[in-house]
């Protein structure tokens, strides 16, 4: 799905990995606070 | 985000009236394979469509599209991706729907969480909630769920309900988004995501039109990689109708 939401953080630099479909892989840039 | 970045945004060449939006806002989309990038260019381009369609027709909007470029682009101007993904393919850039606020966050945590499982691990979770409104609700479900996880968080009515949120207004949005996505923006909308997230900073909550308790929640619609052009003539309301089923 391509999700919008945080999750699994395997990547520190500048983009985070937040999901993955079947076809394309989402990244944020984490800068997100409450 | 880089400078080269922002070069890039700032000069892209698909969307030359989009407002900047800020770089915390930002997720980026990547292919992971060169044979699907036509189908990410694609959803990109059904964004930008869906994008202007809902605007002012629905409590439900789409992300705010930035750009896209191909596997050809200079690599220079993107961001670093990880090592293991460093593979030349399509890239694009969207609005980020921003993550629940904290108190709803927790509140689904705390209500939905078996008892048995240790929420210190979820409170500190950033997460947004996929509305399944239509979803019949499990008699079963009264029980503690087994696999708990936050991911996407499913709301059935019932639980919107319990969060006290107002369902009858969201499912009129919803249905308001439908009609613009199938008849403004001209697609099916096949297997599009209704999903509930936080407004952050942003000034455009949806409470002015929901009510209060929504004063800080955004309604957002995202996902667009399967949906298709329809003829909005009869010999298509079938096709609409089976992606509205998920058939």
């Amino acid at each position: 799905m391509n999700d919008h939401s945080s999750g699994s953080e395997d990547y520190n630099e500048r983009l985070v990995r937040i999901g993955a479909g079947t076809f394309a892989t989402v990244y944020v840039i984490p800068q997100v606070s409450d | 985000m880089t400078t080269r970045l922002l070069c890039l945004l700032q000069q892209t060449s698909f969307l030359p009236n989009v407002p900047m939006v800020q770089q915390e806002d930002l997720v980026v989309k990547k292919c992971k394979t060169v044979d699907a990038c036509s189908t990410l260019e694609a959803e990109y381009f059904s964004l930008i469509t869906i994008h202007h369609a809902l605007q002012e027709r629905s409590a439900f909007q789409a992300p705010q599209p930035v750009f896209f470029t191909g596997a050809e682009a200079n690599w220079e101007d993107l961001p670093p991706f990880p090592p293991n993904d460093v593979k030349r393919t399509s890239v694009y850039s969207m609005a980020r729907v921003l993550p629940l606020p904290r108190l709803l966050r927790h509140q689904i945590i705390n209500t939905f969480a078996p008892a048995t499982a240790d929420k210190s691990v979820f409170l500190s979770k950033l997460f947004i909630a996929r509305l399944l409104l239509g979803r019949a609700d499990d008699a079963a479900r009264s029980a503690p769920r087994q696999f708990f996880s936050v991911y996407n968080f499913p709301l059935t009515a019932a639980d919107c309900r319990t969060l006290k949120l107002p369902v009858a207004d969201i499912a009129r949005e919803m249905g308001r988004a439908y009609a613009a996505l199938h008849m403004h923006a001209g697609v099916d909308a096949r297997d599009v995501k209704f999903v509930l997230g936080g407004r952050g900073r942003r000034s455009n909550g949806v409470g002015n039109k929901l009510g209060t308790q929504m004063d800080r929640l955004a309604l957002a619609v995202i996902d667009f990689n399967q949906v298709q052009r329809w003829s909005k003539h009869a010999d298509g309301i079938t096709a609409v109708v089976s992606a509205f089923l998920g058939k």
